[in-house]
């Protein structure tokens, strides 16, 4: 927020100076493990493991990334990663946002019930073995949309935009819009969802986020090559070359081909670098321009309120 | 499978009929193919395992294709990425979503008994292993009669088929330790022979280069851990099996003749003495417990080293890096008279199993499937696939060949070369790679009275029945030397232990787990706090109390009375 | 909460099938959710009677053997398990403790009057949670190695002696804790970044009018704003008082730190998916949940009686 007010006391200065110095800090110290994943990501494997890259890269090749764009299977993945992130955000919008919404009256019969509902599952889980077999029986195993519904709810998500609905729209809003006849839905649709652009926003990128980096239920329910995210695609990269060799019978080996095995364990270090540039690269080049919608969003927060 | 594969099958069959016709050598000896007749159908669902770096679709794997061709099943295959393996095969089993045929997914004694004989999840395939259903497996079991033993759990069932991986020379092992002779030359010393030689030497290296560490490897890379091959020194016997190393002496092993848990022995104090020593004495690096194998071999490729336990070649690609490294048989010592070291296990099973809710009218047919893999034939296509000369290349693979030279190289289809190994892992059937006939002929009579006494010589004799070139392991290449090295150093050492593969009743197998569960962490941590110094040496006696608090002396019994069982057998 | 004697006139009550016919469209909108919360998570919700059973496959969840508690029973007999709560209870509480930190981050990049600076801050701190947990490990081992680590070097410079970081028990907890901060400071703040920016500038107007400085307009005006938001965050939090994640310790975990970083969600993952002991993984997970669940039960009711704001 840029303050509109034009001089600013002493114990103002300092605090802001304070405030710049701290948060500095706080920037080096994030970016410098942000910018050895860069450098380690194009050095040499044995100099980064040997500790000897710091400020910039030694060896430098870029061997690692030819190595995994090599792999067909990695296009497969950002595809697959794409519509899982995509549609699945949608749907875990679509699940929490109007529930949210509902929760968030207080008029509203069974609200605890309703809330407790909705807050056990996130602790009596029912195990991997039951949640398999149900996730069977619904045909939820290994399909194309496999990974846009399992996975999609966060009741977390929903408590706190429960909670933003709840301290940014006053019942006056309601009462008035009541009084205008408008009914629940039209009252959600056209003038509570406009308020919380904010919020919408932030659970957009926390879904995102973590549709993009879903590893675990992929694991578990998808098994057919062509819908693995791209996450599990990396990983497979990855623990290949680290295991490289020693899953293979080296004895009945030819030279080149255990040449050939040895390099890519050889490789797997920088690999390890190269894979996090190439998963996390998309969505922090996007990032700029959600972030654009965020402080418009807050823009229209700030004036509403 | 898809029809667009059959079509192309076909026509790939018309186009190279009349070409294979004319240099068609037919080793193709399958007289029971096809299995399914003319105008049948019969599905099998397959779950198999892929490899990270060489796994292809089924659709394009060689292996697929031909078994289907040949015997005209049709494949269901489903892969499982190795890596999440023990997930996977827990979750198969533990909803009992299991296909009709499990190839390549590992089972180990533990869990054959208990999701084939507590849980019934498994097929017991005793009654099919008749000299009408698979007659090469029966004449391969005549030769290896042990292998049978090794697949059967205590209720007297054969859940699952066996393998024997016999190459030409074994080289491999886990005990290993290569020594620089470099720098054993700049020191003027002998290849030590026992363990205060041994110790004498790191410190030589240490005062030659005395900001190095000269024992090399770490606790995070099993595999590399010095401590295996030193526990040896103290007269600790323990069969190498596939994946376990005893480098925290957990594993029963025996000593003198008695079966002992190294951890729990009043001699380990000596070997934790040892291990502090070089400890504190900068033998072994401060970061020992946290160097994985990167780590490990970038120390080795800037020779920083003196004693490596582990397979130098894998690190040190050229000639004149890894002809320095010679391998050093097994120490004597003050607690140990006999250089010796465990049997290498060769045996291989729990590769191959059947669910036991597959249809009866199947079993038979992928019966006689899985015994085409013990003929001759059928164990060098599980292994490298055909000769570029046979017909079973169905025009989709150019197989493999044998220069002059004697090397072997796999081509595809115009005849370029491929790497070998993506081919045997990918294309050829090393998924299963514990399973089938990976041993020198057994039934070829054509084979033998040609000359042909160990599997690389049977490949060439599939490539060219005219002109098999003798193996032999070429000092050249790192394998080679490695291999010879363990040949003359380590093999004459290979002594009887602790049996190899060992059954225990379900309640047994339940009982051992936990109690492992529970000793090995805590072995593990007083292991390295004695060698680091963070516990006195003076509490040794108080931590073995401590572990029989745990059970140690269950655990004890139950490998004892598991010896006593197997020495009775033997007689 | 609805209360069928309320203080409203009796004039003007209306019966309880007369509220909900009037929400009707309210109920709609819950309708998605509540279908989903049903079908995925209670359906499988039977499962977790396989704490109290013996579970074999063959048999199925209903088929197995009801054993009761036994095996709730034998996990206060494992002879590490104290260890094993302990571990899990100081790392998760030394976790907790690191709560304020995001929101006085929060309170200072929402302060910062360069829209540039406070756009690179927001930036460069989000994006370490994007970073997978494997490297964040590799990076923390490969800095604090006592022989050739970056920390190390700079202790050596400045005349100190190398420090074994990874090889002392006392220090995981704070490596991990500390590590997983710069992992996740920056992500943690968006929630209170978005609620502030409701913060209508007026308030800050009419406070600095009447003379306050920022650190009194930041305890009177934004931290009452985003009140609401912190208060459920740590109930939420203290609702995880015995939750710690299991792939870092496992990444973390080495023969040195053994006693320190053994937690129940590797003891549990251990015993089930690779060691086949479902009931025993399933009732140790369960005890896990009821203490989760108590701690919540308790928290919850403190924050409704000292604020407005709670859970339920």
């Amino acid at each position: 927020m840029e303050a509109t007010v034009v001089h600013q006391s002493k114990a103002d200065k300092t605090i802001n100076a304070v405030n710049i110095i701290l948060l500095s800090l706080v920037l080096l110290i994030t970016l410098y493990p942000l910018y050895f994943v860069l450098i380690a990501s194009v050095s040499d494997a044995y100099e980064t493991a040997k500790g000897n890259v710091f400020l910039l890269p030694k060896g430098f090749s870029l061997e690692a990334y030819a190595n995994a764009f090599k792999e067909s299977r990695i296009w497969v993945g950002y595809r697959n990663t794409i519509f899982y992130t995509v549609v699945g955000t949608f749907f875990s919008l679509i699940l929490t946002i109007p529930s949210a919404y509902a929760l968030s009256k207080r008029t509203l019969p069974g609200r605890s019930v309703i809330s407790i509902f909705f807050l056990i599952p996130m602790y009596f889980n029912g195990g991997l073995i039951p949640t398999y077999l149900v996730m069977k029986q619904l045909n939820m195993v290994n399909q194309w949309y496999s990974l846009i519904f399992i996975g999609a709810s966060s009741v977390f998500n929903m408590i706190v935009t429960r909670v933003y609905f709840q301290s940014n729209i006053p019942e006056e809003l309601y009462e008035s819009a009541r009084i205008d006849g408008a009914n629940e839905l039209c009252t959600f649709f056209r003038i509570a969802l406009p308020l919380v652009m904010p919020i919408i926003a932030v659970m957009t990128l926390f879904f995102a986020v973590q549709r993009w980096n879903e590893y675990f239920n992929a694991l578990i329910y998808i098994t057919k090559n062509n819908y693995l995210p791209l996450q599990i695609v990396l990983r497979s990269i990855l623990l290949n070359s680290q295991t490289a060799l020693q899953t293979i019978d080296t004895s009945s080996m030819d030279m080149e081909a255990i040449k050939n095995a040895a390099r890519l364990f050889y490789m797997a270090e920088t690999m390890k670098y190269a894979l996090i540039v190439i998963s996390s690269a998309p969505l922090l080049i996007a990032y700029p321009f959600v972030q654009k919608h965020f402080v418009k969003g807050m823009m229209i927060g700030a004036v509403k309120g | 499978m898809k029809k667009p594969i059959t079509l192309f099958l076909v026509l790939a069959l018309l186009l190279f009929s009349t070409s294979a016709l004319a240099a068609y050598n037919d080793y193709t000896d399958y007289a029971q193919f096809p299995l399914v007749k003319e105008g049948d159908e019969l599905t099998v669902s397959v779950v198999t395992n892929r490899s990270e770096q060489y796994g292809k679709d089924p659709e394009d794997q060689w292996f697929w294709i031909w078994s289907e061709y040949a015997t005209g099943i049709d494949f269901d295959v489903n892969q499982i990425l190795s890596t999440a393996m023990d997930e996977r095969k827990s979750l198969m089993f533990a909803s009992g979503d299991l296909p009709d045929l499990l190839f390549g997914i590992p089972l180990s004694t533990s869990e054959l008994v208990r999701y084939g004989q507590a849980e019934g999840l498994l097929l017991d395939l005793t009654d099919y292993i008749t000299p009408e259903i698979m007659p090469h497996l029966c004449n391969w079991i005549e030769a290896y009669p042990e292998s049978i033993a090794y697949c059967t759990t205590p209720d007297g069932k054969i859940y699952t088929l066996p393998g024997y991986s016999d190459f030409y020379i074994q080289g491999d092992g886990f005990c290993l330790m290569e020594l620089n002779t470099e720098w054993l030359a700049e020191a003027g010393l002998e290849t030590p022979a026992t363990l205060d030689e041994f110790t004498d030497m790191l410190y030589t290296f240490k005062e030659m280069h005395p900001d190095i560490y000269p024992l090399g490897g770490g606790a995070k890379t099993p595999l590399n851990d010095p401590r295996n091959f030193l526990l040896n020194a103290f007269g600790y016997l323990w069969p190498e099996l596939q994946d376990t190393v005893n480098s925290i002496g957990n594993l029963p092993s025996i000593r003198n003749g008695e079966v002992v848990i190294p951890a729990y022995d009043d001699t380990f104090v000596e070997f934790l003495k040892l291990m502090n020593q070089y400890y504190t004495d900068g033998l072994i690096s401060p970061d020992f417990f946290t160097t994985d194998l990167t780590t490990a071999y970038s120390q080795l490729a800037e020779d920083a080293v003196g004693a490596y336990p582990g397979i130098t070649y894998h690190a040190l690609l050229e000639k004149e890096e890894f002809s320095k490294w010679v391998d050093i048989s097994p120490l004597t010592s003050e607690w140990n008279d006999t250089a010796q070291v465990g049997t290498l296990n060769k045996f291989k099973f729990g590769y191959v199993s059947l669910s036991a809710a597959v249809d009866p009218d199947k079993i038979e047919t992928i019966m006689r499937y899985l015994d085409y893999f013990y003929s001759d034939l059928g164990g060098m296509y599980l292994w490298c696939g055909p000769s570029a000369t046979s017909s079973d290349t169905l025009g989709i693979i150019g197989g493999y060949m044998v220069t002059d030279e004697n090397s072997y190289v796999w081509v595809d289809t115009e005849g370029n070369q491929i790497d070998s190994t993506a081919f045997m892992y990918g294309d050829a059937g090393n998924i299963a790679h514990g399973f089938g006939n990976r041993s020198h002929p057994l039934e070829n009579k054509e084979a033998f009275e040609a000359g042909v006494t160990n599997r690389p010589e049977m490949r060439s004799y599939y490539y060219n029945k005219d002109n098999i070139l003798p193996y032999s392991y070429d000092p050249n290449f790192g394998s080679g030397a490695h291999l010879l090295n363990v040949h003359k150093y380590v093999e004459p050492y290979r002594a009887e232990s602790f049996p190899m593969i060992v059954y225990y009743d379900e309640d047994t197998t339940l009982a051992i787990d936990e109690l492992r569960s529970i000793l090995d962490p805590y072995i593990e941590s007083e292991v390295a706090k004695f060698i680091t110094g963070v516990r006195d040496l003076s509490e040794f006696e108080k931590y073995q109390q401590e572990l029989e608090d745990m059970g140690v002396q269950e655990l004890l019994g139950y490998y004892k009375e598991a010896y006593k069982n197997y020495l009775e057998a033997k007689d | 909460m609805f209360n069928a004697n309320s203080k409203t006139s009796r004039l003007h009550e209306k019966t309880l099938a007369r509220r909900v016919a009037d929400h009707w469209q309210i109920y709609l909108l819950l309708l998605p959710a509540v279908i989903y919360i049903f079908l995925f998570y209670y359906l499988p919700m039977h499962g977790l009677q396989i704490a109290f059973r013996d579970y074999r496959v063959s048999k199925g969840v209903w088929g197995s053997e009801w054993v009761g508690l036994k095996y709730f029973v034998k996990f206060f007999h494992h002879p590490q398990c104290w260890k094993i709560i302990r571990n899990t209870i100081v790392i998760s509480l030394y976790t907790l403790a690191t709560f304020p930190l995001s929101i006085i981050a929060a309170l200072m990049i929402n302060d910062l009057r360069s829209m540039k600076f406070k756009r690179a801050v927001q930036m460069v701190t989000y994006a370490p949670h994007f970073i997978s947990i494997v490297v964040v490990c590799s990076m923390i081992t490969l800095f604090m190695n006592q022989s050739t680590g970056l920390i190390n070097n700079v202790i050596e410079m400045l005349g100190g002696s190398r420090v074994n970081f990874l090889g002392t028990a006392s220090y995981f907890a704070h490596i991990y804790v500390w590590s997983g901060v710069w992992q996740d400071l920056g992500w943690s703040t968006i929630i209170y970044i978005a609620t502030l920016s409701g913060v209508s500038p007026e308030l800050h107007e009419a406070a600095y009018m009447d003379g306050a400085n920022k650190l009194q307009i930041t305890w009177h005006v934004n931290v009452p704003s985003i009140l609401p938001t912190i208060v459920i965050m740590l109930i939420m939090s203290c609702g995880r008082i015995l939750t710690v994640g299991f792939e870092k310790i496992y990444l973390l975990q080495n023969s040195l730190n053994l006693d320190v970083s053994q937690v129940i969600s590797t003891y549990t993952y251990e015993l089930g998916l690779l060691g086949g002991q479902y009931s025993y993984a399933t009732a140790i997970g369960l005890l896990n949940t009821i203490a989760n669940v108590l701690m919540l039960i308790i928290v919850n009711a403190i924050a409704k009686r000292v604020s407005d704001v709670a859970l339920w």
